[in-house]
């Protein structure tokens, strides 16, 4: 437990530094946008009507939603841009309504006084008008600081270190401390610039100095002290580059790792990570990012290597629902994404992730199951993570098996494999390498009919990545080095023991003989 | 300035009129003069058209029709913040600005014209003791911080800061209880002696008008119905209207007179 919490201090300048950039870049932009704006729209009612309407709809898309929308729409750049941006279009809402509210509600005699004693209208508004909505201008900045520091941790999935990075990797390798460290944290800095920000509108409303002169000294601690240990990493790590001199493959190149949200990823993400800095190379990890952002990233150059699965790919990149052998899958696959997109696999690391209907060996044994067939006309449960049921192979098991009296529940998919040994679902859709497999005594049933697809791990490699051998050079003793029972035992000293990805990765490299 | 300005005129309005897109004239053809040191009072009703006119004096409203002469020249040919700041405007209900102090707010004219702020600051404390407050007190009180007859003196003092020729006043002590109207009342008239500014206040208490201006003009429905001095009003009215507007304040008058006898 302290170890985790030790672990967690270790990263958290460099977490705690990039949510702290990303939010307050966010928040800084969002002003500049939202002032001005605000100020045009409240005399106008044709610009304000439409301008609060399409802030308020930004609001109603679900913050997640909106982070991930931004890397195709910016044409699938992924790390700081997308997050900034979608933060940006968050935080603009709160204050651009309560400009526009704070200058409306200005008393029409006070405006009438204003022009009554020679103001031109630009005087009205900079001596009158604004100090008079200062206090409530300032309260929607408040609300912006809030929304966007409580929003900037889904910044994780679409590549931009946060906060959320100790959340969401926690969550999938059942890190409990690291999950909950994030969560204070981030609540921590959020009730911090609150209060900041709460001390100018009191500034405002009392017209005092001194408060308002406190509060910015309180921000400028807090956001130095956030950003300071970030820059003398920084700084550290360009004087150590000069350090190194002797001449390796990878010598100061920087290569960039990106991995899924779940511990597997992890595990792999640390030793590609570990064999890549032994050849000189300075390794940028983006964790945690999804599927369909990773590959646009990957086709982009925004990222490197990924490891993603043969079955994966052949369904969401080459559209197909045939089946073919596991060893032409792959090679379908590889021709592919060459011709494509420039994406080059060196080969696969040796074990399948596949999906496999699993239950507890006691549920298989009261219905009389072994094969997927024998749940035919069954009303059993199925517990699945959040994307199966909308995949091909759920629609293919469903009809070869006659699965329709079957209930889909799903969820995320640290939480299934507790939930068929506990007896909350019948069945979940394991993913074969999972050390809760054995663990749990779980059984996986038979497929006679071949319906649910290979997924070999295969190494992928961004068109710039392979067009310098030293990249696959680099990886080559990990290809065909990882067997099912070893990646199974990596995943569950992660999930079950609570050791580190890293140090699950480590293990992994003294079994493979690195 | 003001005292060889006497008799000579200030403000001359020659067929004044605002109309309304829709077709609604809310001051038809108003006609008014207005010389150094004299009061005219403009009564009527709400809609009347009283406030419209006062408000196109300093081009609060922008006249349809019509010619405005401030000190001869056509303000519709000024600037008009610039020719606001160049005429004192006194609201009802203060209209002072919430944010600033007294001193502030007095000083808004001044500063808005880039007075010294040593001039600013010597005028400030001059004026205060014109509308009759302690300069040490009142400086830096906020306007919540004030009576309201406090805060309408404040008013006056900002209406006055730059010595202009003239003074608007739109139902000035309307929103004052009844002895603190007539001590600021009291206050005004000799102030206007003293300084012989010319002064149009609009009001919709005959009373009001009666005892402090001048001339009259009464309005009804955008039209001046007659312009007099109180006492032509009083002993002939042109229109029944007038008559209508007499019999409050007479009704008044008599009452308390008779109270007095039979005491």
């Amino acid at each position: 437990m302290s170890e985790q919490l030790a672990e967690a201090f270790a990263v958290l300048p460099d977490y705690l530094g990039g949510h702290m950039r990303l939010s307050m870049a966010a928040i800084a932009c969002a002003i500049l946008i939202s002032l001005p704006l605000g100020i045009l729209a409240a005399r106008r009612n044709w610009l304000a009507g439409p301008a609060l309407g399409f802030a308020g709809t930004l609001q109603t898309i679900p913050g997640l939603a909106l982070l991930a929308l931004m890397v195709p729409v910016l044409g699938g750049a992924i790390g700081f841009a997308p997050a900034f941006v979608a933060l940006t279009l968050y935080g603009i809402l709160p204050i651009l309504r309560n400009t526009i509210v704070g200058l409306q509600a200005v008393d029409p005699v006070v405006r009438e006084a204003a022009r009554g004693v020679g103001m031109t209208r630009q005087q009205a508004l900079i001596e009158v008008e604004l100090p008079l909505a200062l206090p409530t201008i300032v309260a929607g900045i408040r609300t912006a600081v809030v929304w966007v520091v409580g929003a900037a941790v889904l910044a994780t999935p679409v590549g931009a270190s946060s906060l959320g990075n100790y959340i969401f990797a926690g969550l999938q390798t059942r890190n409990w401390t690291a999950v909950l460290f994030g969560c204070v944290v981030s609540a921590l800095l959020a009730i911090l610039l609150d209060q900041i920000v709460r001390n100018y509108e009191i500034a405002a409303r009392q017209r005092n100095r001194m408060v308002a002169g406190l509060a910015t000294l309180g921000g400028v601690i807090l956001i130095g002290a956030a950003l300071a240990p970030g820059w003398i990493n920084a700084g550290s790590r360009q004087a150590g580059e000069n350090v190194l001199v002797e001449a390796v493959g990878l010598e100061g190149r920087t290569v960039v790792v990106a991995s899924k949200p779940f511990t597997e990823q992890y595990i792999l993400v640390a030793l590609m990570e570990r064999v890549l800095e032994d050849e000189g190379a300075i390794v940028e990890r983006r964790d945690g990012l999804g599927t369909a952002v990773i590959f646009d990233a990957l086709a982009n150059n925004e990222i490197d290597v990924s490891i993603d699965y043969s079955g994966t790919l052949w369904t969401n990149t080459l559209r197909r629902e045939d089946m073919i052998g596991r060893y032409r899958m792959m090679a379908v696959i590889n021709a592919f994404l060459l011709e494509q997109y420039g994406i080059y696999s060196p080969g696969s690391l040796g074990f399948e992730n596949a999906y496999g209907f699993a239950m507890s060996r006691e549920g298989a044994e009261r219905l009389g199951v072994t094969s997927i067939a024998d749940l035919a006309g069954q009303r059993v449960t199925i517990g699945a993570d959040t994307v199966f049921f909308n995949r091909p192979e759920w629609t293919g098991t469903r009809e070869a098996y006659g699965l329709q009296d079957a209930t889909p529940r799903p969820m995320d998919s640290t939480f299934m494999y507790g939930a068929v040994r506990d007896g909350q679902v019948d069945v979940i859709t394991a993913y074969t390498t999972d050390g809760r497999i054995p663990a749990y005594d779980l059984v996986i049933l038979e497929d006679p009919r071949a319906i649910l697809p290979p997924y070999d791990a295969m190494i992928l490699l961004s068109p710039e990545a392979a067009a310098d051998d030293a990249v696959a050079a680099a990886l080559a003793p990990l290809v065909n080095a990882i067997t099912p029972e070893m990646m199974r035992e990596a995943n569950r000293r992660v999930d079950l023991d609570g050791q580190t990805p890293e140090q699950a990765a480590d293990w992994l490299w003294g079994e493979i003989g690195g | 300035m003001s005292e060889n300005a006497i008799g000579t005129d200030v403000l001359r309005l020659e067929g004044l009129t605002k109309r309304y897109p829709g077709g609604v004239i809310a001051a038809d053809a108003v006609d008014l003069t207005v010389s150094a040191g004299e009061l005219v009072a403009i009564v009527g009703e709400s809609g009347s058209g009283k406030t419209t006119t006062l408000k196109a004096i300093n081009r609060l409203i922008e006249p349809s029709a019509g010619t405005i002469l401030f000190q001869g020249r056509d303000v519709l040919a000024l600037e008009s913040h610039a020719l606001r700041r160049e005429i004192g405007w006194v609201m009802q209900g203060d209209g002072l600005f919430p944010h600033l102090t007294a001193a502030q707010n007095i000083a808004v004219t001044p500063r808005l014209l880039k007075w010294d702020s040593a001039r600013i600051a010597a005028r400030v404390d001059e004026l205060l003791e014109l509308v009759r407050l302690d300069p040490e007190d009142f400086r830096d009180r906020y306007p919540h911080q004030m009576s309201g007859g406090q805060r309408q003196r404040i008013a006056i003092a900002r209406a006055l800061a730059v010595e202009p020729p003239l003074i608007l006043l739109d139902e000035a002590f309307s929103a004052l209880d009844p002895v603190t109207r007539a001590g600021l009342q009291d206050d005004f008239v000799a102030l206007q002696h003293r300084l012989q500014f010319a002064a149009v206040m609009v009001t919709h208490d005959m009373a009001e008008a009666l005892l402090l201006a001048d001339r009259i003009l009464v309005m009804k429905s955008g039209r001046v119905i007659q312009t007099g001095t109180p006492s032509d009003l009083v002993n002939r009215p042109a229109d029944p209207y007038v008559t209508e507007l007499l019999a409050a304040p007479a009704k008044q008058a008599k009452a308390v007179a008779a109270l007095e006898n039979s005491a």
